[in-house]
């Protein structure tokens, strides 16, 4: 019997594995993707070889290539963009680590409180979750991103525009900003030259620069895993937990299974306090077909937004107020796309190193793309072709002409020069509404049951989600016109789902709610959600990962003072960094 | 015609929009020419010129599959054409070219047509009642094509459309990918949105210009288009039935989107072994993209500084 068995290691899974490990549990992690245990031989820098949702290497699907990618059902338009493996989703994220809206938390008293999504408050307090982000942003480690030439456009345009910066960690007013990433900002020769021979650990330290975030974080050359440049997990907390009996007295390694897909979760009936108690898990070597199973005092789902409410509603488990899988969010995304006469970097330097928040809408970021998908982000949308139709949309704002896909002569010219490109996403404080939501398919069935089945219906959002989408594209709109953009469209997308929030939300209220403060599930004791889907909104409209990873901390503790008769850490302790030299050492010791 | 020739079904004129409209029997006559008949010509309805002594062929799945194969990548080139003009047939025949290459010089074709094969995993079963359910709904609100879909053909081309059709009833029941479905359904809509369509491709929709073209998407996109109702008309099955709209949602858009992706990543120039592309790809030749590549770079000298020299908040 295990102490904790961790379903998932993306996002949020390996923060609770690090967390406990630290604490000297006995902490199993079961991942359904793949290991990536040697980027730099296996992984490239092109878009296509690793980022194709069909048959990239980071896709959603089974780490053998010539197996399927893993399908999810979608009864409205959209796409996905998520991975299995070590790392999760986080193997693509572009390590943007702001803090959430402080209007999104329960007790919240500023003038603008009505602007926010208030039935469906975070359970506690702004100034309790702070603690948690000091920890977390000190482990990743979380730092002021440096400026390229696009980030130079992006803040000359917001400056020009009327906006003012926002200088601390917490957002204060409407602004702009460099990002706060998790990501080792340049050191040595990185960002200073694109002489590949000059630019290999440890000559070069932290981001190159190189362009490629997407395609996953193998860089500088020759550094230690935990050395890496971009912090997704499978640089930082993974490396943590695999290490913690090295670098922590007391602590103890994490075991960690790849390919290995939990289809079930299992339970013991009771009719106490909660409806089912939570006694292991079952899953299937995705190689081989075998199944096993394990038991353990707690389980932690961080499969993810989509994959938990499956392998909640595959396992039977109680739904007694209806609300799992119920309200997901996800930034109702957007694309504003300005055309410039000179260089405005537009695929050059990390993926996205500026932002602007507006408190009570939400954000908007710079991003650089590679051609292919800045090709794609221009045709992702339902709203027509520009110039041809517009599909019942096509609105008009302080873009040029109908919102709109971008096709045929329009698009190549757009294409024509990719420096010239530059790209603003829209991240809107979209609304819990229960009508997006995520169950089980009655049509595809894989080797793991039948598949989740997302709805999100964008015609369908509430009237405050559409107002603050439309008001940051027009806000985008705003700063590219004051940057000296000569054309710019919106292109108005369809759901594109990678920020993904709160479909199994925690909550204050019982009715509306499938957590407890704590995480824990409300009807099966010993069971945690520690990923985005616990997240009880979309924050406000900041970028959610670093939020999952303060609340999962959060969670570990909970897990220890109420499973394991522990103490509170956070605030007490001071936390070790993923890039401490005792980390670094152990990774190396563990031949990582 | 073959000795034992097999005992056809009369089919009704649903069915036979569907294999005509679809661009089923085009594709037919364009890899055998018996296939023609009766006033029939590639893409084109004549009347009151029955070509009489035509000795029609018997048509084998394997026939059928090849033909079906053809037309798919018809029309798949006429699309990503739509999507990323240049200086390709295709182009030029719709109206809108450019004076240099294109998507169809990547061969996104090919990455588009790949990638609707592996984007969703259909049942058999679920795709021959919705080609099934669309022939019902053909036969009760006719397409815009000539008589010669719903009326007399002379006895050369009743047996050849039967025969057609029984061979795509078995062809159906076997292996069918996905881009043969999506490429079958456009050219459905072409026909539907522009009635006969005349030209130099077996694919309906490869011959429209690209307001057509545009215009079929338009009717494809709509929620409350014909070719939805079609498709959910009559299917039996209750799931399949609420399912339907959300596939074909997916295999829509996914055409429209990936024309750009196809055309502008490394796909066509990608070698596995060295993990690099052997050259650099036509869509950063298009898009002035890293211009020192290959090898792709692993850093730049982009670094200014920080914002208000700031290193921490
Ligand atoms: C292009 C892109 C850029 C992004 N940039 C940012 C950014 O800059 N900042 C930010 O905050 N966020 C960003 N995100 C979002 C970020 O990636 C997610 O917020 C984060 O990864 C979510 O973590 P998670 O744990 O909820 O899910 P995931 O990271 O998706 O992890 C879930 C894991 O669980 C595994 N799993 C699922 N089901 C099972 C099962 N049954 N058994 C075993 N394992 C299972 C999956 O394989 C996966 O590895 C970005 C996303 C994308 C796609």
């Amino acid at each position: 019997m295990r102490d904790v068995i961790i379903i998932g290691a993306g996002g949020g899974g390996p923060v609770v594995a690090k967390e406990l490990a630290e604490r000297g549990l006995d902490v199993l992690m079961l991942e359904a993707g793949a290991r990536h245990a040697n980027p730099e031989q296996e992984w490239s820098a092109l878009e296509n070889h690793m980022n194709s949702s069909l048959s990239g290497k980071l896709r959603f699907g089974p780490s053998d290539p010539a197996k399927p990618a893993w399908f999810r059902e979608q009864t409205t338009p959209g796409s996905f963009s998520q991975v299995a493996g070590v790392g999760g989703t986080t193997l693509h994220y572009y390590g943007n680590s702001p803090r959430a809206m402080p209007g999104v938390f329960a007790g919240y008293s500023g003038r603008d409180r009505r602007m926010y999504d208030h039935r469906h408050k975070f359970p506690f307090s702004y100034d309790e979750m702070r603690g948690y982000y000091e920890w977390t942003e000190a482990t990743l480690p979380v730092q002021t991103a440096a400026m390229g030439t696009k980030e130079k456009a992006f803040f000359d345009g917001a400056a020009a525009a009327g906006l003012t910066p926002i200088t601390g960690k917490d957002v204060t007013h409407a602004g702009f900003r460099p990002q706060e990433n998790a990501i080792l900002q340049p050191g040595g020769t990185a960002g200073q030259t694109s002489d590949p021979s000059q630019l290999n650990y440890p000559n070069a330290t932290g981001c190159t620069l190189c362009g490629h975030c997407f395609q996953g974080c193998m860089l500088p050359k020759g550094a230690p895993r935990n050395l890496k440049a971009r912090r997704s997990t499978d640089n930082s907390y993974t490396p943590m937990a695999l290490t913690a009996d090295l670098w922590k007295s007391g602590g103890k390694a994490v075991t960690l299974v790849s390919d290995a897909y939990v289809t079930r979760i299992l339970s013991d009936r009771r009719w106490g306090r909660r409806m089912q108690k939570a006694t292991g898990v079952e899953w299937r070597d995705v190689n081989t077909g075998e199944v096993h199973s394990e038991d353990a005092k707690v389980v932690v789902m961080a499969g993810g937004c989509i994959e938990n409410p499956r392998l909640w509603m595959n396992s039977d488990l109680p739904d007694p107020n209806g609300w799992v899988g119920r309200g997901l969010t996800d930034h109702a995304l957007d694309w504003v796309t300005g055309i410039f006469d000179h260089d405005v970097g537009g695929a050059k330097g990390t993926s996205c190193s500026s932002r602007a928040d507006f408190p009570g809408y939400g954000a908007i970021q710079n991003t650089a793309n590679t051609p292919g998908a800045a090709a794609n982000n221009l045709a992702l949308s339902d709203s027509g072709i520009r110039g041809a139709y517009t599909n019942g949309l096509g609105s008009r704002g302080a873009w040029d002409g109908e919102a709109g896909r971008v096709f045929g002569t329009e698009l190549k010219d757009m294409m024509s020069d990719i420096n010239r490109q530059m790209s603003i996403l829209v991240l809107t404080d979209d609304d819990v509404e229960r009508q997006n939501r995520v169950d089980v398919s009655r049509v595809f069935e894989d080797d793991h049951g039948p598949v989740a089945r997302v709805s999100i219906d964008k015609r369908r959002r509430s009237r405050r989600t559409q107002r603050n989408r439309d008001y940051l594209a027009n806000k985008s709109a705003e700063i590219l016109r004051a940057a000296g953009a000569k054309k710019i469209i919106r292109t108005d997308w369809t759901p594109v789902l990678l920020h993904l929030h709160s479909s199994m939300r925690m909550g204050d209220h019982h009715r509306n709610s499938v957590l407890d403060q704590n995480c824990e599930a409300r009807a099966v004791e010993g069971l945690f959600i520690a990923d985005n889907s616990a997240l009880p909104n979309s924050l406000g409209g900041p970028n959610p990962t670093l939020s999952t990873q303060a609340l999962a901390t959060r969670t570990a503790e909970k897990i220890f003072q109420q499973y394991f008769d522990g103490d509170a850490w956070v605030g007490s302790e001071s936390p070790i960094c993923s890039i401490d030299d005792v980390v670094t050492q152990a990774v190396i010791n563990r031949g990582l | 015609m073959s000795e034992d020739k097999p005992s056809n079904v009369p089919i009704n004129s649903g069915r036979r929009q569907l294999l005509i409209g679809s661009g089923l029997l085009g594709a037919a006559a364009a890899v055998n020419p018996g296939m023609a008949f009766a006033g029939w010509r590639r893409g084109h309805w004549g009347w009151g010129h029955p070509e009489e002594n035509v000795e029609p062929v018997d048509w084998t799945v394997e026939q059928l599959r090849t033909a079906l194969d053809a037309l798919r990548d018809d029309t798949f080139f006429a699309m990503i054409a739509f999507g990323v003009p240049g200086d390709d047939p295709y182009s030029e025949y719709q109206g809108v070219s450019t004076p240099y290459p294109g998507g169809i010089t990547t061969r996104a074709d090919l990455y588009l047509s790949g990638g609707t094969d592996l984007l969703v995993p259909m049942p058999t079963a679920f795709m021959n009642q919705m080609l099934a359910s669309i022939a019902t709904y053909l036969r009760l609100s006719p397409m815009d094509i000539p008589e010669m879909a719903s009326e007399d053909v002379g006895e050369n081309g009743e047996w050849i459309l039967e025969n057609l059709d029984r061979t795509f009833t078995e062809y159906l029941e076997g292996e069918v990918s996905n881009s043969v479905l999506v490429a079958l359904l456009l050219n459905l809509a072409a026909t539907r949105v522009a009635g006969s369509i005349d030209g130099p491709f077996p694919s309906p929709f490869a011959n429209l210009s690209w307001d057509q073209k545009a215009r079929v998407f338009e009717e494809l996109e709509n929620q409350h288009s014909w070719l939805r109702r079609a498709i959910t008309w009559a299917i039996p099955d209750w799931h399949y039935r609420e399912a339907a709209p959300g596939v074909l949602n997916l295999m829509i858009s996914f055409m429209l989107r990936v024309s750009g992706f196809g055309s502008y990543c490394e796909f066509a120039v990608f070698n596995p072994a060295t993990r690099e592309v052997a050259q650099r790809p036509l869509g950063w030749v298009l898009s002035q993209y890293a211009p020192d590549a290959p090898p792709s770079g692993i850093g730049s000298d982009d670094f200014i500084g920080y914002f208000q020299g700031r290193r921490s908040v």
